[in-house]
């Protein structure tokens, strides 16, 4: 079932995970190779010492690309079930709804998972030799949030576009702004890793807000 | 499921209410407050407070007593030297001592400590500079350093490469001092735009405290003594331009002293405990006295400290008018944090 | 045992304030077709997507196989084939992908070749997106589907939206001879009414607000008559005569239609004080029915 779920889910939203993934992975590489040319251009002695006096990380055009790929992905993904009310189709399938509802997510996290990964190991392996260990890993630290905002994006995303009533929607892309205001709230290098576990807890969390727009759809709720 | 689902958007909901809302209150019941500047007159031995209002400076003493501008540069000729020389009023002798415009200039400090600059996020590389380059112009170091559980790192910024030998070297330097790896506080001013460097103060895994700096590309090393009971817990270092002074430390319990060159004297200051994870701590010292200003969220408080032996002489208290509504706050000191602040 | 596949009880909906219906009672028993017939906004598709489990109704419940229509095991949904109005489809599939998707769903009673042979008929390339498919098209799709999925009931919401006459025959004859040979229970709803008469059994017709007739096909079309007489042309008729659907007034023509004998009628015409001369009665079938029920506006 769980394939048959994702060979879906592949055939509606193939192109733009495709797409979305090498911006993704792009972004990650161009980061990668800016701050190399930087260290080749104007030497490893200024980068390192613009990072150790501003303790900012120098990779904040990264900043906002997980969470744009996310919200994309989810409206890539639920849109078109939301079009003509799709939607009812999927339900009826013969297999629990929340699992349902849950595999859909899961096809779009993995994807963004695994994206994210690829970025932090480009990020690690293009860093490597340019800078030392403690700045390498204050830069992946200030950069976890923005990934983890990808996916929690991503669920936000989700759970606002299966609403079916619209305003509804309006209060849940309020709430999910604010929330995800706390993903982007210092880029100073390692300034998230007291309250990492905030954002391990909010993200995967917020996967189950979706079962609400879904009991929304089920009820045939609408302005 | 759909029940916990309500129940995490309550919470999220309750989340983004606690954050935002007390702080719009703020936002919408705030006066505007500005901080008069402060300083204190040793010659009349008061407080002597600044503000500017509607364009205007206004002086007044603690008693909130006006006085002019000129008796405001008369009393407080130390920062108003310019002003007093241009005038042709500044006096060659003040309280016993001769003065010069040049003497002011000299010996006038300031040093600022925020909460975020000793508690916030830091990444622990440091840069060793050249104390002694002969030049005028100070020059950031080739490397970086770390400190790690056996002895000191350097590492190239060149090519990002561990100076085994340079490493080795003030390694040995350092333990041959006694010094016990890992350190437990590391302070230093890594800056081009200072006038000279005294490097860094170091307290090492046992509670000693020692200068450590790069002398001609040596190692320079010298353990401090210490005041019994007395361990060093935030360390400042200084390069004001008296020369006068290698730095400040304050101790657990938030007492502060002062570390006196040339022999390093350390001396406890009249100032009662700060507690710099709260307070902003800004010393404006003269050759007479230092006026040291402690913020809170509540009140701000002056403190006169004797130039020479840092005894209390005097303070002046300012409560804050603002009692802002306290809220969910996710910083904290420059770290996310989760809090009620 | 309970040989109905659907029981719908006491079902009462509003949009708002706006009555859709109040107290809506029907079954469906096994292999009957059964068709819900109502002008546009009566609750067609309300009854549908109570029964499908895609409504709340304000009251009343709706079960099928015995299940609450909003709690249907998956299990249940295998037995069920579901239309949506204007036979959505995932757009973003072709004819190959879909059948794939959906043949993993249902092992051991999904017929391939029930879906195929539908498929041949189209002039479709097996690459063909649905969403560059015609309307027709897209109903065969959709009907293959259902058809491949073999389920013993058939819920078809508005099956005749936005198709060309040879594509409405070409559903209604594979659908009635499917659901015969097969022993199907069907529950439609169509606002076209041409086609039902050959395909469903039972009818339900529905006027805004309530039910207007609720019984087998062949009793509707063998009862119900159309009427006509003439009447002076300054004679005031009521809009509301009881028994009497819809009576219309064209100068001196007075048509209508009622489930009473000739005789039956002259009484209440009579009644009425209508002054009407050379009353005849006529058969009708399914369509002039459904208008004569529900009238023209």
């Amino acid at each position: 079932m769980l394939k048959a779920i994702f060979y879906k889910e592949w055939i509606k939203t193939g192109l733009y995970f495709s797409l979305a993934g090498l911006v993704m992975l792009g972004f990650a590489g161009y980061i990668g190779i800016y701050l190399n040319r930087v260290a080749d251009l104007a030497g490893m002695k200024q980068l390192w010492e613009y990072m150790l006096s501003s303790n900012e990380p120098m990779i904040t055009l990264l900043k906002y690309i997980p969470l744009i790929v996310g919200i994309g992905g989810a409206v890539a993904q639920f849109a078109p079930e939301m079009h003509r009310k799709c939607l009812k189709l999927t339900l009826h399938l013969p297999y629990e709804q929340h699992k349902l509802l849950g595999s859909m997510l899961l096809y779009g996290c993995s994807l963004l998972g695994i994206f994210s990964l690829i970025s932090f190991l480009i990020l690690y392996l293009s860093y490597s030799n340019i800078l030392p260990k403690e700045l390498q890993t204050g830069l992946l630290e200030s950069a976890l949030p923005w990934y983890l905002a990808g996916i929690c994006g991503y669920l936000f995303s989700a759970w606002i576009v299966l609403q079916p009533s619209t305003k509804k929607r309006v209060l849940q892309i309020i709430v999910a702004a604010f929330v995800l205001k706390i993903f982007f709230i210092t880029d100073s290098l390692g300034a998230y890793m007291p309250s990492l576990w905030l954002l391990l807890i909010i993200t995967p969390l917020t996967s189950i807000l979706s079962i609400i727009s879904l009991s929304d759809f089920k009820e045939g709720r609408q302005d | 499921m759909k029940k916990t689902a309500q129940i995490y958007l309550y919470i999220l909901i309750a989340i983004i209410c606690l954050w935002h809302l007390p702080s719009f209150y703020n936002f919408l019941t705030a006066e505007s407050e500005t901080r008069p500047f402060i300083l204190y007159s040793s010659v009349s031995k008061d407080f002597i407070i600044r503000k500017n209002e509607d364009n205007k400076t206004h002086c007044f003493n603690s008693k909130f007593e006006p006085c002019t501008r000129e008796v405001y540069d008369s009393i407080l000729p130390e920062y108003s030297a310019k002003q007093l020389a241009a005038d042709n009023r500044l006096q060659d002798t003040i309280l016993g001592r001769n003065v010069s415009l040049k003497l002011f200039t000299d010996e006038n400090l300031t040093y600022r400590i925020k909460p975020e600059e000793v508690f916030g996020p830091y990444i622990h590389l440091y840069q060793l500079m050249e104390s002694q380059s002969g030049r005028v112009e100070l020059e950031m170091p080739p490397d970086v350093f770390r400190i790690t559980d056996s002895g000191l790192e350097f590492i190239s910024k060149k090519d990002n490469t561990t100076d085994k030998e340079k490493s080795e070297k003030f390694t040995n330097a350092l333990k041959k001092a006694d010094f016990k790896f890992p350190a437990l506080e590391v302070a230093a001013n890594p800056s081009e735009r200072k006038k000279y460097d005294n490097g860094f103060l170091l307290t090492d895994a046992v509670g000693k405290f020692f200068h450590f700096k790069m002398v001609k590309g040596e190692p320079y090393v010298k353990q401090i003594e210490l005041p019994v009971g007395v361990i060093p817990v935030h360390t400042f270092v200084t390069e004001f331009a008296g020369r006068h002074h290698l730095g400040f430390f304050f101790d657990a319990k938030g007492y502060s002293y002062v570390i006196e060159l040339p022999e390093n004297k350390i001396i406890k200051t009249g100032l009662p405990p700060v507690d710099l994870e709260n307070e902003e701590f800004f010393v404006m010292g003269n050759i007479f006295s230092w006026t040291v200003r402690i913020s809170g969220q509540k009140e701000t408080t002056w403190y006169a400290l004797d130039a020479k032996s840092y005894k209390l002489l005097d303070k002046f208290t300012l409560e804050s008018k603002l009692k802002p509504l306290k809220g969910l706050s996710f910083k904290r000191n420059g770290w996310v944090e989760l809090g009620w602040r | 045992m309970n040989n109905n596949v659907i029981e719908c009880i006491n079902l009462t909906h509003y949009y708002g304030k706006r009555l859709i219906y109040k107290d809506l009672n029907f079954n469906v028993p096994k292999g009957k077709i059964l068709g819900l017939l109502g002008k546009n906004g009566t609750g067609k598709t309300t009854t549908i997507n109570i029964l499908s489990g895609y409504l709340k109704p304000f009251s009343g419940k709706c079960l099928i196989f015995n299940q609450e229509a909003n709690a249907i095991r998956p299990e249940t949904r295998k037995r069920i084939g579901l239309l949506i109005e204007g036979h959505v489809q995932y757009q973003f599939m072709n004819i190959e992908q879909i059948e794939k998707f959906y043949s993993a769903f249902f092992p051991g009673q999904w017929k391939r070749e029930a879906y195929y042979g539908l498929m041949e008929k189209l002039k479709v390339a097996p690459k063909q997106k649905i969403n560059k498919m015609s309307n027709g098209q897209r109903s065969q799709v959709a009907l293959g589907l259902i058809l491949a999925q073999n389920p013993e009931l058939l819920v078809l919401d508005d099956f005749s939206l936005g198709l060309d006459p040879g594509y409405r025959r070409l559903f209604v004859e594979y659908l009635r001879n499917y659901a015969k040979s097969e022993n199907k229970t069907v529950f439609l709803t169509s606002h076209i009414i041409q086609d039902m008469e050959q395909l469903i059994d039972d009818c339900i017709i529905m006027d805004y607000g309530k039910i207007l007739v609720q019984m087998p096909i062949k009793d509707l079309l063998s009862t119900i008559k159309r009427y006509r007489c003439y009447v002076p042309e300054r004679q005031v008729v009521k809009e509301n005569i009881e028994k009497l659907y819809h009576p219309e007034k064209h100068k001196v023509l007075l048509e209508f239609c009622s489930f009473e004998p000739i005789e039956e009628v002259e009484k209440i015409l009579k009644k009425e004080c209508i002054d009407f001369k050379n009353l005849k009665c006529e058969n009708i079938n399914l369509e002039d029915a459904f208008i004569g029920l529900t009238g023209k506006y």
